[in-house]
C-alpha cells in the first residue's frame, strides 16, 4: 500500500521545470555545471553512469575539461590529485571495491589537503559479491581526512555536488569532499530533479583559487619528508579544518537554501515533531523512508521524529547534543557495522551523548542491499515503544 | 638550501686533496661529483667544498692525471682540511 | 652532444641539487638527477613515488632539490603526472612533467600505471633510475635486479633474469625509449634534452643505469668505473628507440661486436653483490649479454 504522501507528491509535479533523473545523472549534471578542469575516472557499478556522462560531456564539447580514462581506481584518485596539485578543480566518482582499491590515494588526497570532490555511490563490500547498497564503503574512509556528506534523494544529490566544491575549496577548510548516494536506490532510480542552471552555479561557486600550486617558476613541493613536530602540527591543522568545516557546510547550505528555496538542513535535518518520544536516526534513503514511517505512525497517535545525519564527517556532535534533549529515546538505523563493537553511527552518538542518560538503541538494516521500506521501519519503532529493544 | 643533512663531511673517513699543478681543468671531477661539491674558481680550477664533501673519492678515481690524493681523516672528518 | 665544459656551465647555472643532501656517498641517482634537471634547464615539475629520492630531497623545511616535486605513493606517479600534465596543457604551459622513479616503483608496483600512462600517450617524461633493487629499504630484490645479484632477499644470487623495462616500453610502441648510464653524463644529458624537445607532447621513457654503492656492495670510488664496465662489457647497451626503430648510442656502438667486449669478470669482481656466485649463473649471465644484443639488433 502506498502512503498518502506518495500520492500528494505525484499530483504536485510541474514537468516544465523538472527533469526525471537518476541519482547518477543528478550528480553528473551538477559536476558538469561546476566546471571541473581535470577528471580521472574508472568505472564501477553502480557509479559508472556518472563518469560516462562526464566523458561524453567532454567529448561533445559541453564541458571544457580533460577526461583521463585511467587504468584503475588507484590511478583515478592519483590523476585528480595531480590535476588538483597543478591548480585544477577536479572531480571523480567510484563505489565499494573501487573505493577500497583507491584507498591509499584517498588518504593521500585527504592528508595532502587536495580539495577534490568525489561522487561516492554507496555499495556493499565483498566477498560475497554484492552490487547493492550499504554504507560500509563510506565508513571505511572515515579517518582519511575527507568531508563526507550524504544525500537522501536525487535533488539533494544534485544540489550537494555543487555545494561540495564550495565547501571543499574554502580556504578555511581546504579538504576533499565525498558526496554519498545510496547505490541503485538513488543512483539508478529516476526521481524529480529541478536542475540548477549554469548561470546559477557560476554565480554561486567561485572559481577554484588554490592555496598552493605546482609551478616550476615558483617551486613548492608536496608531501616531502616531514619530521615529528611538523607532522603533528599538520594533523592538528587537519583537525581544526574539520571543526571549521561544520560552520562552512552549514553556511553554504543556508546560502543555497535562500537562493533556491531548497533547504536540506545543516549538518543534520530534523523531521517531524520538535519534541517526540523517539528520534529515528539514519543516513541517506533510509532517513527519507523513516519520514514516511513516522508520518504514518504519528497519524495513529504516536509521537516520533527523524534526525537525518547529512554530514558524517565532520560529525555534528554539538548539534546532536542540542536536539537529543527533545527526545526520550534514540533509535539508530545503520547500514553499516563495526564488527566487535557498536555500529559506526552508534559509536558517534554514544560519544556525542556521553554524560546524558538518553537511551540509544540500534538496528542494522539495509546492508547488502536488503530492501527496507517504511512499513518495516514502523515495525521497529513499535518494538522500541514496547521496550522490546 | 645546502646542508639538509647537516655537515655531511662528518660522514667521511677520508677526503680528496686536490693538487692543481697537474690539473688540466678537464672538469671530469666536477661533472662526476654526486653532490655538486666541486665548483670552478675564477682561474678555472676545480675547488672541493670540504664542509659538505662525503669522501666518496669518485673525483680521485675519475681524475685522468692523479691530481687528487686520498687523505685519511679523523672519524667525523676534519673540518679545517 | 654537449661538451664537458658546457655541461659544467649549464649545471652551475641550473643548480638542480644542493650539497649536504641525504644521498649515500657516491650515489649515482642524485648525480643523474642533477644531469637530467640541467638538461631540462630546471623547467620541470617532478613526480616522485616512494624511492630513495623521496628521502634525498630532504625534510619539509630544508630542501635538497630545486624543482617542485610532488611526492606520492609508490604505485601512483604516472597517473599523478598525467593529471598534472593535463592541467599544464589547459594552461598552455610548456614545463616538462617528469616522473622520477626507482626500479621498484617502475618494474614492479607502479608498472601497471606506467603502462596505462604510456597507452594514453600522456605528455610525461618517465625517467627510471635503475639501481637494480629496493635500495631505499636496504637492497632487497626487485623485478629489475639482474640475474646473479645478491640482495637481502636473494642471498645466494638472483636466479631469474631482470625485467627489461625499456624493451617492454618499446613493445608498447612508446614514441621515444632510451637507455642511459650515469657514468656517461653527456649521453644522458643529450637523451633527456632530446626527449624533452623533439618528443614533447608524448609519453617518453628513459632508463638510467644508476649504481648504488651500499646496495651493490662496491667501493664508493668505483661508482663511475662500474658504469663504464657495464658499458664496455656490453652488459648495459646504450640505445635510443624512436617509434620502435633502434639505434645504439655512441658509447655502446662498438660493443655490438662481441669480440670488442671486455670480459664480464672485470665487471663482476669489483662488486660485492656478485662475489663468489655459482659459476653456472655466471655462465648464464654471459649468455644473457649476447642474447640481449641479438634481440635489440632486430629493432635496428
Amino acid at each position: 500500500m502506498k502512503s498518502s504522501r506518495y500520492q500528494e507528491e505525484i499530483l504536485m509535479l510541474d514537468f516544465s521545470k523538472v527533469e526525471i533523473w537518476t541519482g547518477n545523472q543528478a550528480i553528473a549534471e551538477a559536476a558538469i555545471l561546476s566546471r571541473p578542469e581535470v577528471i580521472a575516472a574508472y568505472p564501477i557499478t553502480p557509479s559508472t553512469p556518472i563518469i560516462e556522462a562526464l566523458s561524453s560531456a567532454v567529448e561533445n564539447g559541453r564541458l571544457d575539461a580533460e577526461f583521463i580514462a585511467v587504468e584503475s581506481e588507484h590511478a583515478a584518485m592519483s590523476g585528480v590529485m595531480g590535476g588538483s596539485a597543478a591548480g585544477a578543480r577536479t572531480f571523480t566518482a567510484t563505489a565499494s571495491q573501487g573505493l577500497l582499491y583507491m584507498m591509499e590515494m584517498i588518504y593521500w588526497a585527504g592528508y595532502g589537503r587536495l580539495p577534490i570532490v568525489i561522487g561516492l555511490v554507496n555499495r556493499s563490500l565483498a566477498p560475497g559479491w554484492s552490487i547493492w547498497v550499504d554504507h560500509q564503503d563510506a565508513y571505511s574512509m572515515r579517518d582519511a581526512g575527507w568531508l563526507q556528506i550524504f544525500a537522501k534523494n536525487n535533488q539533494e544529490a544534485h544540489d550537494l555536488t555543487v555545494q561540495a566544491f564550495k565547501v571543499a575549496e574554502n580556504h578555511g577548510v581546504y579538504l576533499p569532499m565525498a558526496v554519498n548516494i545510496d547505490g541503485f536506490v538513488l543512483s539508478h532510480v529516476a526521481g524529480q530533479v529541478q536542475p540548477l542552471t549554469q548561470k546559477f552555479v557560476d554565480d554561486f561557486l567561485p572559481s577554484f583559487n588554490p592555496i598552493f600550486k605546482l609551478d616550476s617558476s615558483d617551486p613548492v613541493s608536496f608531501g616531502a619528508l616531514t619530521l615529528p613536530d611538523d607532522y603533528q602540527m599538520l594533523r592538528k591543522d587537519l583537525e581544526d579544518s574539520f571543526q571549521r568545516a561544520k560552520k562552512v557546510i552549514t553556511d553554504v547550505s543556508k546560502e543555497f537554501a535562500e537562493l533556491t528555496g531548497r533547504d536540506w538542513g545543516d549538518l543534520i535535518e530534523v523531521y517531524g515533531p520538535e519534541s517526540a518520544d523517539i528520534a529515528v536516526v539514519a543516513m541517506g534513503t533510509l532517513a527519507e523512508e523513516a519520514e514516511e514511517a513516522v508520518d504514518e505512525l504519528n497519524k495513529r497517535g504516536k509521537n516520533v521524529g527523524v534526525v537525518r545525519i547529512r554530514s558524517f564527517r565532520p560529525f555534528p556532535t554539538e548539534r546532536i547534543r542540542e536536539v537529543a534533549k527533545n527526545y526520550d529515546k534514540i533509535l539508530i538505523i545503520d547500514r553499516g557495522q563495526s564488527f566487535g563493537s557498536a555500529t559506526p553511527l552508534t559509536l558517534e552518538f554514544k560519544n556525542a551523548l556521553y554524560g546524558t542518560d538518553i537511551p540509544i538503541v540500534t538496528r542494522v538494516m539495509g546492508t547488502g542491499g536488503k530492501d527496507v521500506d517504511y512499513s518495516e521501519i514502523m515495525a521497529v519503532i513499535e518494538e522500541v515503544y514496547k521496550e522490546e529493544m | 638550501m645546502p646542508g639538509v643533512a647537516g655537515r655531511t663531511s662528518e660522514w667521511r673517513t677520508q677526503r680528496p686533496d686536490l693538487h692543481t699543478e697537474t690539473c688540466t681543468k678537464c672538469m671530469k671531477c666536477v661533472i662526476h661529483c654526486p653532490d655538486d661539491c666541486i665548483t670552478v674558481t675564477e682561474d678555472g680550477y676545480p675547488e672541493i667544498d670540504q664542509y659538505y664533501c662525503k669522501g666518496c673519492m669518485i673525483c680521485m678515481a675519475v681524475c685522468p692525471h692523479d691530481s687528487i690524493d686520498e687523505v685519511i681523516t679523523l672519524p667525523g672528518g676534519d673540518i679545517d682540511a | 652532444m654537449v661538451s664537458t665544459k658546457e655541461l659544467v656551465n649549464i649545471e652551475l647555472e641550473v643548480k638542480a641539487i644542493e650539497k649536504g643532501n641525504l644521498a649515500c656517498p657516491g650515489c649515482q641517482l642524485n648525480l643523474s638527477f642533477k644531469h637530467a634537471l640541467s638538461a631540462l634547464k630546471g623547467d620541470a615539475i617532478v613526480v616522485v613515488p616512494a624511492c630513495c629520492t623521496s628521502v634525498i630531497q630532504g625534510a619539509g623545511q630544508g630542501y635538497g632539490m630545486h624543482v617542485p616535486i610532488f611526492n606520492t605513493a609508490f604505485a601512483s606517479a604516472p597517473p599523478v603526472a598525467s593529471g598534472i600534465a593535463r592541467k599544464l596543457k589547459r594552461d598552455g604551459k610548456k614545463t616538462t612533467v617528469v616522473v622520477w622513479a626507482g626500479d621498484g616503483g617502475t618494474a614492479d608496483i607502479g608498472f601497471g600505471s606506467m603502462s596505462g600512462a604510456a597507452e594514453r600517450d600522456e605528455n610525461i617524461l618517465y625517467v627510471m633510475y635503475d639501481n637494480q633493487g629496493y635500495q631505499n629499504t636496504g637492497n632487497q630484490k626487485s623485478g629489475a635486479t639482474p640475474r646473479g645479484a645478491k640482495t637481502s632477499t636473494t642471498p645466494h644470487g638472483k636466479k631469474s633474469r631482470r625485467k627489461d623495462i625499456a624493451r617492454m616500453m618499446m613493445a608498447q610502441e612508446v614514441s621515444y625509449v632510451a637507455t642511459a648510464n650515469a657514468s656517461y653524463p653527456q649521453d644522458l644529458f643529450a637523451k633527456i634534452e632530446r626527449a624533452a624537445t623533439e618528443f614533447a607532447g608524448h609519453f617518453r621513457f628513459i632508463q638510467i643505469y644508476s649504481p648504488c654503492p651500499p646496495g651493490w656492495n662496491i667501493d664508493t670510488k668505483d661508482s663511475v668505473l662500474v658504469g663504464e664496465l657495464a658499458n664496455n662489457t656490453g652488459y648495459w647497451p646504450l640505445y635510443e628507440a624512436v617509434n620502435g626503430k633502434l639505434e645504439f648510442s655512441r658509447p655502446s656502438r662498438r660493443f655490438n661486436d662481441p669480440a670488442k667486449r671486455k670480459p664480464l669478470a672485470d665487471y663482476l669482481k669489483i662488486q660485492g653483490r656478485f662475489r663468489n656466485i655459482d659459476p653456472e649463473i655466471v655462465k648464464q649471465m654471459e649468455e644473457d649479454i649476447e642474447h640481449e644484443w641479438s634481440i635489440l639488433r632486430k629493432f635496428m
